[in-house]
C-alpha cells in the first residue's frame, strides 16, 4: 500500500539541539545537498511509521526570520513556497524567552506547528519550574518535552507529527496591543497577500525594516508612498516590533515558568571562568589546537603504514583484474586514475582523525569559546573571532576550511577569509616539505619546518592587512556569537559529523583529483611514453625562463604543475621524471639542485596556489568567477614575489 | 549611564538604549538585547566581552559593547 507522505520542516535557533533531533530521528537515512542556487547546506531525512512516510527538511538554524542572512531568507521562503504540512519548532527549555521569539514569527506564517521542548534536563538543573500543561494551554499548540541527546521524547514527537497531520490545529493569531493600530492601517493599504506572504506578516516585516520585503512592496504596491510614511514615521519601529513580541512572550510565560531567586552556578559558568579567562583563555585555546595537531599526526603515523599496505594490496588486485586490457590502457588506469584514487584515499585517515577532534570541540560547545578568545588577534588579519575556526580546519585540508567560512555573515569577510585560507599549509604540503627538508637539511629539518609555519602565518597576516586596506574597504564586522552550554559529546552526533565532512571531501576532492590525474597521466605519456619529452615536460620547459629566476630547473617546474592537482603529486611526478623514488630520489635531487633552491621550492609550493579541489570549492562557495580568479592570481603573484625575494636574500647571505 | 564595556565583571545593569542603525538594533533585539532588559557582564577581556541576557551567554565585540548603554541595578546582589 502506498504510504501517506507528511512533509515536515524542522525549525529552531542555533544551539538548541535541532541537528541532534534531526540526526536522532533520521540517522543515516538522510541526504545533503544545497538549497537551489545557494551555498547553504540543505538536509532532508526520512522516517517511516505506521502508514506514513515522514519527510523532514532541516531548515537552517536561525534566531529570527528577518532577511538579515541567507539562512533566514531560506527558512522563511521554504515555509511559504514549499508549504510543509507541519513545522516542528525545537526550543531550548533553558532559555525559553528568546526561543519563543522565533515562534511568534512562525505563527504569522504557518498554522500547524508542533513544539519540541528540548533540554528540559538543563532547565530543571538550573532550578527552573516549568508547568508544561499550562504552557500548552496558553499557546494552544502541542508541546513535547524532550532530551534529544538521550533519545527522550523522540517517539512522542513523531506520534505528535502524525496526530497533528490527521487533526489539523486551528490557526492562532497573536495580538500585539501596542501595534494593532498601525498594523491595521498597513494591512488595509496592502489589501492582498504579497508573493504568498500573509498581509499581517508583510505589515510587521515592513515595520521591522526587512530589506527584502521592503523592496518587493516598493515594486508591487501602487500606494507605496503612504505605506512608506507610516513605516518610516517612527525611527524606533523595528525595536517596537521586537519589544511587542517579547511582551507577548512574557504574558505566555507568566505563571508558566518560575525561576529561582538566586541563579545556580552551573558547570558552564565554572568552565567558562577558565576557558574564557582574559589572560589564560588564549594560551589554553592555542594549546588545545596544538594538541589536536599533535594527536592527529601521531595517530596518522600509527595508521599510515597498514593503510598504505592495504592500498598497495588493492593496487595489485586492480592490475590483475585489468590484465586483459592493452598495456597503454592498463597504465592509464593504474598510473593515472588509480593514482588519483589512492591519493584521495591516503588522506582519508588523516581527515577522519582531524574531524573527529573538531566534532568533539563543536559538540562540547568549546568551539564558540575559541571564537571569543581569538577575536582580538584575528583583528590583526582584518577579521573577527569566528574566522579562526575555518583557518584551523584549513591546516587539515583547505577544502573543508573554505566550506567552513559559511558561518561568516558578511560576504566580503567571507571572500577575504577564503583567500587567507589558501595560505594555510595543509597536510599534503607539509608532507612534500618534510621530504625535501629531510633530504637537504637532515639536522635542521624540524626547525625549518617550523619556519614554514612562520612564513605561512606571516603571509596570512600580511595579506589580511593588504587586502582589507586595498580590496575589501569595509571595516571589520564586530563579533556577535552565542556561547552554548558545555555538554558531553554524543557518539552518534560525532560520527555523523565526521561522515558528513568525509563524504563532502571524497566527493569534492575525489572527482577533481581523479579526473585531473587521468589528464596529467596522458599529458606525461604523449607523444612517446617517455616523460622527459612529453607534452607536460614541454610545458615545464616553456615556463622555465620564469621559474629559473627562482633557481628551479624544468623538472621542479613540472612538479609544480602537477602539484596543482594535489600538492603531494609534485613528489610522485619528480619520481617519475628521475625514474627513482624514496631515498634514491633524494640523492638524485641532492646532486641536481642546491640547498637554497630546495628551500625556495618548498616555500613556493607552500604558498603558490591552492590545489585544484580547493579552487573548485572556492568557485562553488563564492559563486563568482571573478573572486576565484582573484584568489588564484593573488596567491600565485604573492608566492612568486615572496620566493623571489627570499631566494635573493638567501643567496646574498650564503655568499 | 554607561556602556557595557565600562561595566565591571559580575555587575548587573538594565539596558537603556542601543546606538546604531535599524538593522543592527533589530539584530541585537532578536538575540534578546532590548531596552529594559537586565544584563550581567560575565567576562571581560582585552578583546570582546561576554554578557548574559535572557538566559543566554553572548560574546560581543568591543564595538558592539560600546554602543549599548545601561543603568546600574542595585538589588543587593551586586558584587565586584
Amino acid at each position: 500500500m502506498e504510504k501517506t507522505k507528511i512533509r515536515v520542516a524542522l525549525a529552531g535557533n542555533p544551539n538548541v539541539g535541532k541537528s541532534t533531533v534531526f540526526n536522532q530521528l533520521t540517522g543515516l537515512n538522510q541526504h545533503t545537498g544545497n538549497w537551489p542556487g545557494k551555498t547553504v547546506e540543505k538536509r532532508v531525512g526520512y522516517i517511516e511509521k505506521d502508514n506514513y512516510l515522514i519527510e523532514i527538511t532541516d531548515l537552517p538554524g536561525t534566531y529570527s526570520l528577518t532577511a538579515h542572512s541567507l539562512e533566514e531568507l531560506i527558512a522563511r521562503e521554504f515555509i511559504i513556497k514549499e508549504k510543509p504540512d507541519i513545522v516542528v519548532l525545537i526550543v531550548d527549555a533553558s532559555c525559553l524567552e528568546r526561543n519563543l521569539y522565533l515562534l511568534a514569527q512562525l505563527l504569522e506564517l504557518h498554522s500547524n506547528i508542533v513544539i519540541g521542548l528540548n533540554m528540559i534536563d538543563v532547565s530543571s538543573g538550573r532550578g527552573y519550574k516549568l508547568d508544561i500543561e499550562k504552557f500548552r494551554e496558553r499557546l494552544g499548540l502541542p508541546v513535547i518535552p524532550m532530551v534529544a541527546s538521550k533519545g527522550y521524547g523522540l517517539e512522542e514527537l513523531v506520534q505528535q507529527i502524525i496526530d497533528t497531520y490527521t487533526n489539523k490545529t486551528v490557526s492562532i493569531k497573536i495580538e500585539y496591543p501596542e501595534l494593532e493600530d498601525v498594523i491595521r492601517k498597513l494591512e488595509s493599504l496592502l489589501d492582498s497577500d504579497i508573493e504568498g506572504y500573509p498581509t499581517r506578516w508583510t505589515a510587521l516585516k515592513l515595520l521591522e525594516g526587512d530589506e527584502v520585503t521592503t523592496k518587493i512592496c516598493k515594486e508591487k504596491i501602487k500606494n507605496w508612498e503612504s505605506i512608506r510614511q507610516i513605516v518610516e514615521g517612527r525611527e524606533d519601529n523595528p525595536v517596537r516590533v521586537a519589544s511587542a513580541r517579547y511582551n507577548w512572550i512574557k504574558k505566555i510565560l507568566d505563571g508558566v515558568l518560575e525561576k529561582p531567586q538566586r541563579q545556580v552556578i552551573s558547570w558552564t559558568d565554572r568552565l567558562d571562568d577558565v576557558f574564557t579567562h582574559p589572560i589564560w583563555g588564549l594560551p589554553i585555546g592555542i594549546l588545545i589546537v596544538a594538541l589536536i595537531f599533535y594527536l592527529t599526526y601521531t595517530f596518522n603515523e600509527l595508521i599510515n603504514e597498514p593503510w598504505e599496505r592495504f592500498l598497495g594490496f588493492f593496487e595489485s588486485g586492480i592490475s590483475i583484474i585489468f590484465s586483459f586490457l592493452p598495456e597503454w590502457w592498463r597504465n592509464l588506469i593504474i598510473g593515472g586514475i588509480w593514482q588519483g584514487v589512492s591519493t584521495v584515499l591516503s588522506f582519508t585517515p588523516l581527515i577522519v582523525i582531524f574531524f573527529l577532534f573538531l566534532a568533539l570541540l563543536e559538540d562540547t560547545g568549546y568551539l564558540a569559546r575559541l571564537a571569543f578568545v581569538t577575536d582580538r588577534i584575528m583583528h590583526l588579519l582584518g577579521l573577527h573571532g569566528k574566522s579562526f575556526i575555518p583557518l584551523v580546519i584549513s591546516f587539515g585540508c583547505n577544502v573543508p576550511g573554505v566550506m567552513a567560512t559559511r558561518t561568516l555573515e558578511d560576504d566580503k569577510d567571507r571572500v577575504l577569509l577564503i583567500i587567507l585560507d589558501s595560505f594555510i599549509p595543509c597536510i599534503p604540503r607539509i608532507l612534500v616539505a618534510s621530504f625535501f627538508l629531510g633530504v637537504f637539511f637532515p639536522k635542521y629539518a624540524f626547525i625549518l619546518l617550523l619556519s614554514l609555519y612562520g612564513i605561512s602565518l606571516f603571509s596570512v597576516i600580511f595579506s589580511g592587512l593588504i587586502l582589507r586596506k586595498r580590496v575589501f574597504k569595509t571595516s571589520i564586522t564586530p563579533l556577535l556569537i552565542e556561547l552554548p552550554i558545555y555538554k558531553l559529546p554524543t557518539l552518534k552526533i560525532v560520527l555523523l559529523y565526521i561522515w558528513d565532512k568525509l563524504k563532502s571531501f571524497l566527493i569534492r576532492a575525489g572527482t577533481v583529483i581523479i579526473f585531473l590525474s587521468g589528464i596529467i597521466w596522458i599529458l606525461s605519456n604523449l607523444p612517446s611514453g617517455d616523460i622527459s619529452n612529453s607534452i607536460l615536460a614541454q610545458v615545464g620547459k616553456a615556463l622555465l625562463p620564469l621559474f629559473s629566476k627562482l633557481g628551479f630547473n624544468w623538472q621542479l617546474t613540472v612538479g609544480l604543475i602537477t602539484g596543482f592537482i594535489a600538492k603531494e603529486a609534485s613528489l610522485s611526478t619528480l619520481g617519475t621524471i628521475y625514474g627513482l623514488s624514496g631515498s634514491e630520489l633524494g640523492s638524485a635531487l641532492l646532486r641536481e639542485i642546491s640547498p637554497i633552491t630546495a628551500y625556495s621550492f618548498v616555500v613556493f609550493q607552500l604558498l603558490y596556489i591552492p590545489c585544484a579541489a580547493t579552487v573548485a570549492t572556492i568557485y562553488k562557495e563564492t559563486n563568482s568567477l571573478k573572486w576565484t580568479l582573484f584568489a588564484l592570481s593573488f596567491s600565485l603573484a604573492y608566492a612568486y614575489l615572496f620566493t623571489f625575494i627570499l631566494n635573493k636574500i638567501l643567496m646574498f647571505v650564503v655568499r | 549611564m554607561k556602556t557595557i564595556l565600562q561595566m565591571k565583571k559580575g555587575e548587573r545593569g538594565r539596558i537603556l538604549l542601543i546606538k546604531g542603525g535599524k538593522g543592527k538594533v533589530l539584530r541585537l533585539a532578536e538575540l534578546g538585547i532590548t531596552p529594559g532588559e537586565e544584563v550581567i557582564l560575565a567576562q571581560k577581556s582585552f578583546g570582546p566581552v561576554i554578557i548574559k541576557v535572557k538566559d543566554t551567554s553572548l560574546a560581543l565585540g568591543r564595538g558592539l559593547a560600546e554602543s549599548i548603554f545601561v543603568e546600574e541595578v542595585s538589588n543587593g546582589e551586586d558584587q565586584d
